[in-house]
């Protein structure tokens, strides 16, 4: 008997491990959502004899067992300690840096079977190339019209921190794509920001999330007085704010996405004019150019009990948002494009304009309506380098202006 | 559904440990059976169908086949021949068509045909050539007939080489399908089996995959000498640590509950000839085409000419079995004219040259074979080809692709030394010496199931490449 011991631990430590995690499986309570992920987790599938034969049973059977395996995040946090243990520098295609300053560089698209990897510190030259001529376009239409323009591509965390990326990492490829930019934008409206944003965050300011995508709001101040000046303006000083901190518990997207849950979260502050107070604001969330919402001020405070604190800014992702100071006339309209980058840099544009924010992401009738309906006096884009180079949206660029 | 999955491990198997150790023996079969139906039914509801017609069909004409075995022979022969038909229309049907009409369709007067989108049944060309070695086993008479269809098609269907193999000859489970043991020490050592092949195949080859297609994507945009032979190194070890991978864990399975299945793999990375390489890989069905197809064409008997053909004729199938496109039918014909060549002189050239030289020599031809097997669209892998050996424009290496390089090194040298005996030895040695060390396997299987458990709970990115065959 004593020289089976061996093989009677080796049985009982896999029983024990199977039976124990299945028990466990169906005893537990089921979690709707992931806070860590922020989003919608998979529940009990409902059984049906088509969906079986379809195949979408077995499917979302699956995701049940992985979203709602026993001690979930503890087993995230492990697979991204033995990724960096092998020395992997990355865990699901996030880099983690200096001082946890995480920024991704590789993702992993999922379509039903087909499962492929998107190499997001690389670009194609001839697709961007052809995006940035739209861009241009625009660009000089805008000019012949005699609205004032400028464009703004906010970095990604890849390329802002480069100072913190592992030893060796190949920070060309992000300067290689800067320097691409500026060669195809030379002389026109494109504001560079690039190497600003790289002296401040090399400073040790705090103008991008370390676990997030976004630039803070500090950067998003710094991005509105650049526009500021590119329009001859003069814009607020610092001081001019009061810094409010109103969470230091913001775990961004990059870091749901990284694994390494033991990465500190980050804070959000917002900006509060001295002399305007925000409440003599009101963003009106429109559709088809009816009122569908509104609400006072730039945020949104119900989302900071959420996950992803960074959507109380303008209250997220809306396509059409109308923001106009009370009680005021005669203040010039800007028609501000943007992406989410967008979202923290309207507050200080709306001190002197009033806004309308249009999505270039959620557009779905193109961008020409809203010079039909409205004059504008100055256009803003905003639409951050990873968008760019993923996807083909700066093609809705394209008006008409024959008046 | 698949081993390296939580539903798999936390569901099914131990529903299925359960249910096959509380009922008695006679009941067993027909519990495999039933579960295997479920396991095969999971991912592919409907070509369930087509299993139990293949299982039917091979199931009834073996029982004329054995009827007439001893008192008819011409009767038996034709037996056999339309239970081997109408399993390969099978195979032929669902893996094949798509293929040829494809091809046939280039002809003006074929250009009717229509596009047939068949999708492959997952397994069929590993069952089919299970069920294939029944009839034929009964035939030479080196098999008794299936006790009844449940013993058949538990036989066919079960889970552990269902849908991946080994290819496990009827005549060497006929007697484990009547009667088989079960007990500790079995179950303890199909335990460490499968945990090192849920290793293999969740540590390593899933990593290799991602690692191969990020690899790819760089090479889009960065043609390097050394990038594009990355991409074709790390699906090497891909491929190998998928697979066998794979085979571990159905052997492993299988032993859990009373099975012995041949092993698959035997170090194929160390061969020092292709020769050498075909006998260490994929053994189960390199020994299926040789004695089902190889012998029965006469084999090396009938003189080198004859022996030729025998070689391409095989060779030409296994490329064709691996899937239905032309770049598996150019990897089989590559690696039968590398084995002709190796018998007509380069095998004695070989010898006596130094190892490190005849090492060398084999895993270039294994790793092209690779760069054959892993580009389907041949215009692509002659890219590929050209900026491996500098051809196209491409640097030697960037900064870029040597920081990936230093990233990966770690997992690399593990799949190294795990693609030798090494570990095995030493394991072997420090057993021997101490027999303390024995307790490193229940150790060793713990870590193994809670870091595998941690990958798949993370993980969507599993592909699994012998699904396609």
């Amino acid at each position: 008997m004593k020289n089976k011991f061996d093989k009677i631990l080796t049985t009982a430590v896999f029983i024990i491990m199977i039976f124990g995690f299945t028990i466990l499986f169906w005893v537990q309570k089921d979690n709707n959502i992931s806070e860590d992920e922020n989003r919608v987790l998979q529940t009990l599938p409902e059984f049906s004899f088509d969906r079986l034969i379809s195949g979408d049973y077995s499917t979302d059977m699956n995701d049940y067992f992985a979203d709602q395996f026993p001690f979930r995040n503890f087993f995230i946090n492990a697979k991204s300690r033995i990724e960096l243990a092998l020395l992997k520098k990355e865990n699901n295609g996030v880099v983690l840096g200096d001082d946890g300053q995480l920024a991704v560089r590789s993702s992993l698209n999922r379509d039903f079977d087909e499962i492929e990897i998107q190499n997001i510190d690389q670009f194609d030259k001839t697709r961007l190339s052809i995006l940035l001529d739209i861009e241009k376009q625009f660009d000089s239409k805008l000019t012949a019209a005699g609205i004032d323009y400028c464009f703004v591509m906010p970095m990604r965390s890849v390329d802002i921190a480069q100072s913190a990326m592992p030893a060796g990492f190949p920070n060309y490829r992000s300067d290689e794509l800067l320097s691409f930019v500026r060669e195809e934008l030379r002389d026109t409206h494109f504001l560079d920001m690039y190497d600003m944003f790289r002296e401040k965050y090399d400073a040790g300011e705090y103008v991008y999330y370390r676990t997030d995508h976004h630039w803070t709001t500090l950067g998003a101040y710094y991005c509105y007085v650049e526009i500021m000046k590119s329009f001859g303006m003069e814009p607020y000083p610092l001081e001019a704010f009061t810094q409010e901190k109103i969470s230091d518990s913001f775990y961004g997207t990059t870091w749901s996405k990284s694994g390494f849950r033991f990465v500190g979260s980050d804070e959000i502050y917002y900006f509060h004019n001295n002399e305007i107070s925000d409440d003599k604001f009101t963003s009106i969330v429109k559709s088809n150019f009816a009122e569908i919402n509104s609400f006072t001020g730039f945020y949104n405070h119900e989302k900071l009990k959420e996950k992803d604190k960074y959507g109380s800014f303008m209250s997220g992702s809306s396509t059409h948002i109308s923001i106009t100071m009370n009680n005021t006339e005669g203040r010039e309209k800007i028609l501000l494009l943007k992406d989410s980058f967008g979202h923290s840099v309207a507050p200080f544009l709306a001190l002197h304009f009033d806004i309308e924010m249009v999505d270039l992401d959620y557009l779905d009738k193109g961008i020409q309506i809203y010079f039909n309906n409205y004059n504008f006096d100055k256009v803003v884009v905003i639409y951050n380098l990873d968008n760019v180079i993923s996807n083909d949206n700066l093609q809705r660029l394209k008006v008409n202006f024959e008046k | 559904m698949v081993f390296s999955s939580l539903i798999f491990l936390f569901l099914y198997l131990a529903v299925t440990i359960t249910l096959y150790y509380i009922v008695p023996f006679k009941f067993r079969n027909l519990v495999l059976l039933i579960v295997s139906l479920l396991f095969y039914g999971w991912g592919e509801p409907l070509y369930i169908i087509i299993m139990i017609y293949s299982i039917v069909v091979a199931y009834v004409f073996g029982f004329y086949i054995d009827k007439y075995r001893d008192t008819d022979e011409k009767k038996a022969k034709m037996f056999l021949v339309i239970s081997l038909v109408l399993n390969l229309l099978a195979l032929f049907v669902f893996k094949y068509t798509n293929f040829i009409f494809d091809n046939l369709r280039v002809i003006p007067l074929m250009s009717w045909l229509p596009d047939t989108n068949i999708k492959l049944p997952i397994g069929i060309s590993f069952y089919t050539f299970q069920i294939m070695s029944y009839s034929i086993d009964l035939y030479r008479r080196q098999a008794k007939r299936a006790a009844n269809i449940i013993s058949f098609g538990t036989y066919v269907s079960l889970f552990p080489q269902l849908i991946a193999g080994p290819i496990v000859r009827y005549k060497d489970v006929d007697d484990q399908l009547r009667k088989r043991e079960t007990n500790i020490t079995k179950f303890a050592s199909g335990v460490q089996t499968f945990s090192a092949g849920l290793f293999k195949k969740i540590i390593i080859a899933d990593s290799m995959a991602a690692i191969c297609e990020y690899m790819k994507n760089t090479a889009m945009y960065e043609t390097t000498v050394v990038g594009a032979w990355m991409v074709v190194i790390f699906f090497t070890f891909q491929i190998y640590f998928d697979f066998s991978g794979y085979s571990d864990m159905a052997i492993g399975l299988g032993r859990m509950f009373g099975f012995e299945f041949l092993e698959n793999f035997n170090y194929p990375y160390i061969s020092k000839s292709i020769t050498e390489f075909w006998r260490r890989w994929h053994m189960s069905l390199s020994t299926w085409f040789k004695e089902y197809v190889y012998i029965p064409l006469g084999g090396n008997r009938k003189g080198l000419l004859i022996q030729f053909r025998n070689i391409a004729i095989v060779w030409f199938i296994t490329g064709f079995w691996h899937g239905a496109s032309w770049n598996y039918i150019l990897w089989g014909v590559y690696f039968g004219i590398i084995l002709i060549i190796e018998k007509i002189f380069l095998l004695k050239f070989l010898e006596k040259i130094p190892k490190v030289f005849a090492h060398i020599y084999a895993l270039f031809f294994i790793v092209m074979g690779w760069w054959i097997f892993y580009f389907r669209d041949l215009n692509k892998g002659v890219d590929f080809l050209k900026m491996m050996f500098g051809f196209s424009n491409s640097t030697f290496i960037t900064g870029g692709i040597l920081y990936d390089i230093i990233r990966f090194l770690p997992l690399v040298i593990i799949a190294i030394i795990g693609s030798t005996p090494f570990p095995k030895k030493q394991f072997k040695m420090l057993t021997e010496k101490y027999s303390v060390a024995r307790y490193v396997v229940p150790v060793g299987v713990a870590v193994v199931l809670f870091v595998c458990t941690a990958y798949m709970v993370n993980s969507t990115f599993s592909p699994f490449l012998y699904y396609i065959f």
